[in-house]
């Protein structure tokens, strides 16, 4: 089991949304680093660069509605990978739609939140998130 | 279709000189039977007069032969000679009453005839005369009879008589001899015209015969070809129709995705907001605490009122939003669900969504009744279930305030659609808004149930979407009744969106 603090990669377009998520995950007292990403290209470039690919457990917070691909692609290269589909995903979005929903589970994700607009309920799962987080073990990179 | 009307109207114009000739052949054809008969008048006529004539010529040689046998008689003394001027005296008074019934009923010929009697009477008494002279005083006093003349007077007398009747015979003759010879040829011309015109009548009914058919002909392919393109048409149209739906579809899909991140964003930092006049409130009861004069009236009510209002204002306005969103989301994603047909029991469909609708109706002391002779249908179950239980839980909730609820379900089969009525004795709805109820987000009457105004435009999407119609007949305080027309076997390839 690795020392290395879990690593939160944040995939979510819209700034207000991953603030509201990073408020609620401190809220739930987790301290792991979250790096946000705005769009999938970024992130893809960034998880799949050596340094971050092999070093430390990472979760993947991911939106589906990214302006530049869809967040199902995402999901899939990340799942294709040796190492990275390791890193538990949960898949963060507004769409609610079963189909999506199967369809992401098929591909691999963990957890699928659909993000109420009722904020109590929003905050709510995030807040969960974080206690999932913070006693979570993610496998190391061997 | 529009071709047609100008066509018969053609074909009445083409009909009048057809009609006209069968008047015309009428014409011939009485003509003839007029000329017909005044030729069998004529013939009649004929007779008559050969009849006047033959007797007339009897009579002349009856009294002639009783003459003669009475000359043989006084020349010879033989009474043999007696026997033909009997024969002859016997039977000219015959011959004579023979002419005269003959005569009797022409003006001119019994003029004629008139006369003849006296005659033949007093030639028969000449006779007579000699041949009695004869046998009682010898052939002396017989032959001085015969020597004063008057029997050869008479004799000439009658002969002129009997000429005149011939004559007068053979005049009457000629006259309607000569007028039957013209209606003879009129009759000829009569006939040839008929002839021609009967020929001209055939020539043109076949020629408007085969023009009417040949059109028709033209008609039949060109209604064929509009029938073949139509087909096309309507395939293509159909296509269109399906790909603008499914533009629809997925654009109010998107639309609704796309409209909830902004509010997930103003629903949250709404809360924010609350969290962070709740430290403002607490500060500014600390401040309180340490300097009251800080803590003006309106400062206080910026903090205590006027920010939870409008804190509160942007959060129903935004649930409101929330739930809009939700009802097009569920829509649209009704509309891209694929309906499957199955054989479905109405009665037992509705009656287990009466048990559902069980809680509602016995508050309100409500009774909703179901046909036995439901019809069934085979159609897509859910969406027939979303229906009727839109329909159903519509009459179970808008109830005429202080009467408990009538609901009753029917329905029959008319052709190869069903049709199904649900009538309640509720509230009922203003014929303006008949139109209205069914469109998204609009509702009808006092606001006064809860209820976003999707369920029937929800209804009408879903029975379209099989193939059928919704309407509503209503009058506001006394009930209303929905009727849903559907097809007894829905088939998905009918719309298959």
């Amino acid at each position: 089991m690795s020392s290395h603090p879990v690593v939160v990669i944040m995939i979510e377009d819209d700034p207000g949304h991953a603030r509201l998520i990073e408020k609620n995950i401190r809220r739930a007292g987790v301290n792991n680093e979250i790096r946000h990403f705005e769009s999938g290209t970024a992130a893809l470039r960034h998880v799949f660069d050596p340094a971050v690919r092999d070093n430390g457990p990472l979760l993947v917070l991911l939106d589906l509605n990214l302006p530049d691909m869809s967040g199902t692609d995402i999901l899939e290269k990340l799942k294709a990978d040796d190492k990275l589909k390791r890193a538990p995903v949960v898949v963060l979005t507004t769409t609610d739609d079963q189909r999506e929903i199967q369809r992401c589970y098929a591909l691999g994700c963990n957890v699928y939140i659909t993000k109420p607009v009722e904020y109590e309920t929003f905050s709510q799962a995030i807040r969960q998130l974080g206690l999932f987080l913070s006693i979570m073990q993610v496998p190391d990179v061997p | 279709m529009a071709g047609f009307a100008p066509a018969l109207s053609g074909s009445d114009r083409r009909l009048l000189p057809v009609v006209g000739g069968f008047l015309l052949l009428l014409l011939i054809a009485a003509a003839s039977i007029w000329i017909g008969i005044s030729s069998r008048k004529y013939n009649m006529l004929v007779a008559h007069t050969l009849r006047v004539r033959s007797a007339a010529y009897l009579l002349l040689t009856l009294v002639q032969d009783a003459e003669t046998g009475q000359r043989g008689y006084l020349l010879t003394d033989d009474p043999t000679y007696l026997a033909p001027y009997r024969e002859g005296a016997d039977h000219a008074l015959g011959a004579l009453a023979d002419l005269e019934s003959l005569t009797r009923e022409n003006v001119t010929e019994r003029g004629v005839t008139e006369g003849l009697r006296r005659l033949v009477t007093e030639k028969l008494a000449e006779l007579a005369s000699t041949v009695a002279a004869n046998q009682q005083e010898g052939r002396e006093a017989a032959l001085a009879i015969v020597k004063n003349n008057t029997g050869n007077t008479f004799m000439t007398e009658i002969r002129q008589r009997v000429a005149a009747v011939q004559a007068e015979e053979s005049r009457t003759i000629g006259t309607v001899d000569a007028e039957t010879r013209d209606y003879g040829v009129l009759l000829g011309w009569f006939s040839a015209g008929g002839v021609l015109v009967v020929i001209a009548l055939g020539a043109l009914i076949i020629v408007t015969t085969r023009r009417v058919s040949s059109e028709l002909q033209r008609a039949q392919v060109a209604l064929q070809a509009n029938n073949d393109n139509l087909e096309g048409l309507v395939t293509a149209r159909v296509a269109d129709l399906q790909a603008a739906n499914d533009e629809i579809q997925r654009f109010a899909y998107i639309v609704s995705h796309d409209l909830r991140a902004p509010l997930v964003n103003v629903m949250g930092f709404t809360s924010e907001l609350e969290a962070a006049r709740a430290e403002i409130s607490a500060f500014l009861k600390a401040v309180e605490a340490e300097a009251p004069a800080l803590v003006t009236v309106d400062r206080r009510l910026a903090v205590e009122t006027d920010l939870p209002e409008a804190l509160g204002f942007i959060r129903s306005s935004t649930a409101k939003m929330d739930r809009l969103i939700n009802a097009i989301l569920s829509l649209s994603r009704e509309g891209r669900r694929v309906l499957t047909p199955h054989p479905i029991g109405l009665r037992e469909l509705i009656l287990g969504q009466r048990e559902s609708l069980s809680h509602q109706l016995s508050e309100s002391g409500s009774t909703l009744s179901v046909a036995d002779d439901l019809p069934d249908l085979v159609s897509d179950r859910l969406a027939i279930e979303q229906v009727f239980g839109n329909l159903m839980e519509n009459a179970a909730k808008y109830l005429y305030p202080g009467r408990p609820g009538e609901i009753a379900v029917h329905g029959r089969k008319i052709g190869s659609f069903v049709r199904y009525e649900i009538a309640d004795n509720g509230r009922g709805i203003d014929k303006k808004d008949f139109e209205r109820i069914f469109e998204l987000f609009r509702r009808s009457g006092e606001q006064d149930r809860p209820g976003e105004g999707i369920g029937l435009a929800h209804v009408r999407n879903l029975v379209r979407r099989l193939g059928g119609n919704v309407a509503v007949a209503s009058e506001l305080g006394k009930g209303t009744t929905f009727t849903v027309t559907l097809p007894a076997v829905f088939s998905s390839s009918d719309r298959s969106t």
